[in-house]
């Protein structure tokens, strides 16, 4: 059998130059022989150094027994303590050649979990994970124990989605922590979990989230599907994995929702939604995802109403400014001043003496400035990009305008396009205007007016077209939803806010029941 | 995952969509030249004929709720005579679609881009439509529901504040002596509604409900409403006289329009933005109408409707832009009244009364 299974990599090698994963293994079993069993695996692993392996006699018996680890990735305190040290101590003495599995299984390990194995794929992939395999001598059948070694940071704090009031916590690269962090929140026990490993060679720890109950069927099912049957080397991140379910990869514009923070996470869980985490991934997606999704911060739930949805209009408005601003600008100056009062026309004017270039060429200059300011200070270390701020400041504003390259009104056209830019919440989205930004540009300084208009109209129908899993990306704006509008450009106030998302079609409409305002609910 | 189905809504913002077009702008002249004063009660009882035969194109798509207006026209009048009643169909659709990018581009050329040529509005509107119907009915319909309260707002914007010029004494005497002129303005106020023709190519997307009825009359009542309101408004503030005079009374109302706030001086250029919006989702859904039609007609199925969308780009510009200036555009707009006219009046109400019978027939069986 051994000669087989070399004879099935070779051959697989032959072809790759390498096995490309565990799944050929499946049809292998364990052999009786313990050093056929541990120099198999051994193989498989390619002789790597830190795959471990110890032979022993367990208890007073004569029965030799093998257990292999990766002391990389396993717990050496739990191997020694729970594994190794009740095998060779506790077992009662005997003559007997056979041991009693089922003993060795129920009472002398005491490791968090133990099972039976006897196929070489299961085997090897979860030695890969952390876990010990134990085989004994004679049998056909080995036993996974849970020895896994969580190494890595236990708590951070959000970075990309700061908040100024609620949690501080941030999901982190361990996916147990991750879960915890969910499960602390979740005390309900629809709340499901299904785990798979993705990935021919890194065999990602892939989880899908969501609360059995809430969320769609449909919409649980097509993320398992496309998740699940994903047949890629290996996600070394959950973007990765939300890159590759979309309907149309090619967007610009974020189709997925990433969030570092677990509050967030349950808040859509919640909502009927379902969320992707992996282990080595500080982040969790979210789908399916819209348009207002993206334009909700976590701050808009810890403040008054009245104040988050003024602020969550100022960020459309924002959003709509980032767009589309210097291309207004362009329009305005270099087609159809006639827009313009009178006297702010003679102003802009009056600024613009002196400035060699047309406005088209004058707002380029400064959106490309202004990109490679921001890509320099992402890139570059924190007390670096200080100082590029400072200096990216000192030129793009005075020196710039009294070399008189730019006029001054160019200089508050950008400034008010990069702070517009910086007040949406999502990373991705406000990359997106970056891009579409020089387009529109274009078609200002070509049809003015008209192609801003155009421009808007063709990205609108591009938006409209665009899906997350079934779910239309303007939604609920368009298609109508009225009882959603609640929580897109505006948030209603929580007690107004009584029914889930309609759009999402979650299987329980009902969030709660609030009989009188401010009163607490009987039921 | 879920079939998507146009709510009841969609069909009402489709409806009035598709109504307001190019008509916004250049019917208050038309109307008045012919019946004055009355212009307005033309318009109303113009209105409300068109919601007649909408009803009726309503209970055609009612009766073969799976198929769209082509596909019963086929399966009614059957591959040769349901071929020959599409054709009138077929062209008109085309021609609106040509006649309406003219006009629009001319407007736009006089109001906005008066150094751009108006081959490139044309092509360049005419692509971004391509591009939305291209797409899919769905798509169109998320569009219309985002320009729509944009374009109802501005209208009524427009009214109320024209509102403060009006002469209600432009309007009177009310029906004197001017009976028989406003009977016979309704045929021409009737060309300002062909939108209504809308339901035949989206009921079989709907969700088939009790409401859709009433959204599709709401869209109907609609721009009858603000037609007849724009209509009268035109004519209060400038009077028969200068109406008659006026190629596009709306713009020229707006320029009428003293804005309180200084930064709004110029308040027609942000209607002209506005209306580029409306017309570019009236042309739209033209422009899905008549591929559909096109599509259907020629036998294609409908995964080729999608080429169809692109290969009927060159003859829409061509009818665009074949047309020597702007009044011959509207002019043949006029003209193809009779050719609706012959639609609705006619084709509709023959294919309508074959389709029930046939309809019993085949429920009988």
């Amino acid at each position: 059998m051994i000669n087989n299974i070399k004879k099935i990599i070779d051959k697989k090698n032959k072809k790759t130059g390498y096995a490309e994963n565990t799944e050929h293994l499946k049809k292998f079993v364990l052999s009786e022989d313990i050093n056929d069993n541990v120099s198999r695996l051994k193989e498989i692993m390619n002789n790597s150094f830190d795959v471990k392996s110890r032979e022993f006699n367990v208890g007073g018996s004569n029965v030799r027994a093998a257990i292999v680890y990766i002391d990389s990735v396993s717990n050496e305190d739990i191997i020694m303590d729970h594994i190794i040290k009740p095998l060779i101590i506790s077992y009662p003495a005997t003559t007997s050649k056979k041991l009693d599995i089922q003993y060795i299984k129920d009472s002398l390990l005491t490791g968090q979990s133990v099972k039976e194995a006897e196929t070489f794929d299961e085997i090897v992939l979860s030695i890969m994970s952390g876990n010990s395999f134990i085989c004994i001598q004679g049998y056909t059948k080995g036993l996974i124990i849970e020895s896994k070694e969580y190494r890595g940071k236990t708590f951070a704090t959000p970075t990309m989605e700061p908040s100024v009031k609620g949690p501080q916590e941030a999901f982190v690269e361990m996916l147990k922590i991750n879960i915890g962090m969910i499960r602390k929140r979740i005390r309900d026990p629809n709340l499901t979990l299904d785990m798979s490993y993705v990935g021919r060679r890194i065999k990602s720890e892939i989880v899908i989230v969501y609360i059995k109950g809430i969320a769609n069927d449909d919409i649980v099912n097509e993320v398992k599907r496309k998740v699940f049957s994903l047949d890629i080397d290996g996600p070394t991140s959950v973007v990765q994995v939300g890159k590759l379910i979309v309907e149309k990869p090619n967007s610009i514009f974020p189709l997925i929702q990433l969030t570092e923070r677990p509050d967030k996470l349950v808040s859509s869980l919640t909502e009927g939604r379902v969320a992707v985490i992996m282990n080595g991934s500080p982040d969790a997606i979210i789908l399916p995802v819209t348009l207002p999704m993206l334009m909700q911060s976590a701050d808009d739930y810890f403040e008054n109403w009245i104040v988050s949805s003024v602020i969550r209009m100022s960020r459309y408005l924002a959003l709509f400014l980032s767009t589309i601003l210097p291309a207004l600008y362009i329009a305005v100056t270099t087609f159809n001043p006639g827009m313009l009062p009178t006297n702010l026309a003679l102003s802009i004017a009056a600024t613009r003496v002196g400035v060699p270039f047309p406005a088209f060429f004058e707002a380029l200059l400064m959106v490309i400035t202004l990109d490679l300011l921001q890509e320099a200070s992402i890139r570059l270390p924190k007390i670096v990009g200080q100082t590029v701020s400072i200096v990216g400041g000192l030129v793009i504003g005075q020196a710039a305008v009294q070399a008189a390259v730019v006029s001054p009104i160019m200089v508050i056209i950008i400034s008010v396009t990069a702070v517009s830019s910086y007040t949406i919440p999502n990373y991705s989205l406000g990359l997106a205007t970056r891009i579409v930004r020089i387009p529109f540009m274009l078609l200002a300084v070509t049809f003015g007016n008209f192609g801003i208009t155009m421009g808007m109209l063709l990205m609108l129908t591009y938006l409209a077209s665009l899906k997350s899993f079934g779910v239309r990306y303007l939604s609920p704006i368009s298609p109508y939803r009225i009882r959603d509008w609640k929580d897109t450009i505006i948030r209603a106030p929580s007690w107004a806010m009584t029914k889930r998302h309609e759009f999402l079609s979650p299987e329980d409409t009902r969030r709660q029941i609030i009989k009188k305002r401010g009163e607490p609910n009987e039921n | 995952m879920k079939t998507e189905r146009l709510s009841a809504v969609q069909v009402m913002t489709m409806t009035t969509s598709s109504i307001f077009g190019i008509e916004i702008m250049i019917s208050q002249q038309r109307m008045v030249s012919f019946v004055k004063q009355d212009a307005w009660i033309s318009m109303a009882l113009g209105g409300i004929a068109a919601i007649g035969i909408g009803l009726v194109f309503y209970y055609l798509s009612t009766l073969y709720s799976d198929k769209d207006l082509p596909q019963i026209f086929l399966h009614v009048g059957g591959k040769y005579i349901g071929r020959i009643l599409l054709l009138p169909i077929v062209v008109y659709y085309i021609i609106y679609v040509g006649l309406s990018l003219r006009i629009f581009a001319q407007t736009l050329k006089m109001f906005l881009l008066d150094k751009t040529p108006i081959y490139a509005i044309v092509i360049f509107m005419l692509l971004v439509a391509a591009y939305a119907v291209y797409k899919d009915i769905y798509t169109i319909a998320n569009i219309t529901d985002i320009i729509y309260p944009l374009s109802l707002i501005s209208l009524i914007a427009i009214i109320l504040l024209s509102l403060q010029q009006a002469e209600i004494s432009y309007i009177k005497p009310i029906l004197f002596e001017n009976t028989s002129n406003v009977v016979r303005g309704i045929i021409p106020a009737l060309n300002n509604f062909t939108g209504f023709g809308i339901i035949g190519y989206i009921f079989c997307h709907t969700q088939k409900s009790k409401e859709t009825l009433k959204w599709y009359l709401v869209g109907l009542v609609t721009p009858v409403v603000l037609y007849t309101a724009l209509t009268a408004i035109t004519i209060m503030v400038f009077g028969t006289k200068d109406v008659e005079t006026l190629i596009y009374a709306i713009l020229t109302l707006t320029k009428s329009i003293e804005f309180p706030a200084t930064s709004l001086e110029r308040l027609e250029s942000f209607t002209a933005v506005i209306w580029i919006v409306v017309v570019f989702i009236s042309v739209v859904l033209f422009f899905y109408k008549s591929t559909r039609s096109l599509t259907v007609f020629l036998g294609l199925k409908e995964k080729h409707m999608k080429y169809m969308v692109w290969v009927h780009i060159p003859l829409l510009a061509f009818i665009a832009l074949c047309i020597e200036n702007e009044l011959k555009a509207i002019e043949y707009v006029q003209t193809t009244l009779y050719l609706q006219l012959i639609i609705s009046l006619v084709i509709i109400p023959v294919i309508t009364a074959v389709a029930i019978l046939k309809r019993r027939r085949e429920l009988k069986k």
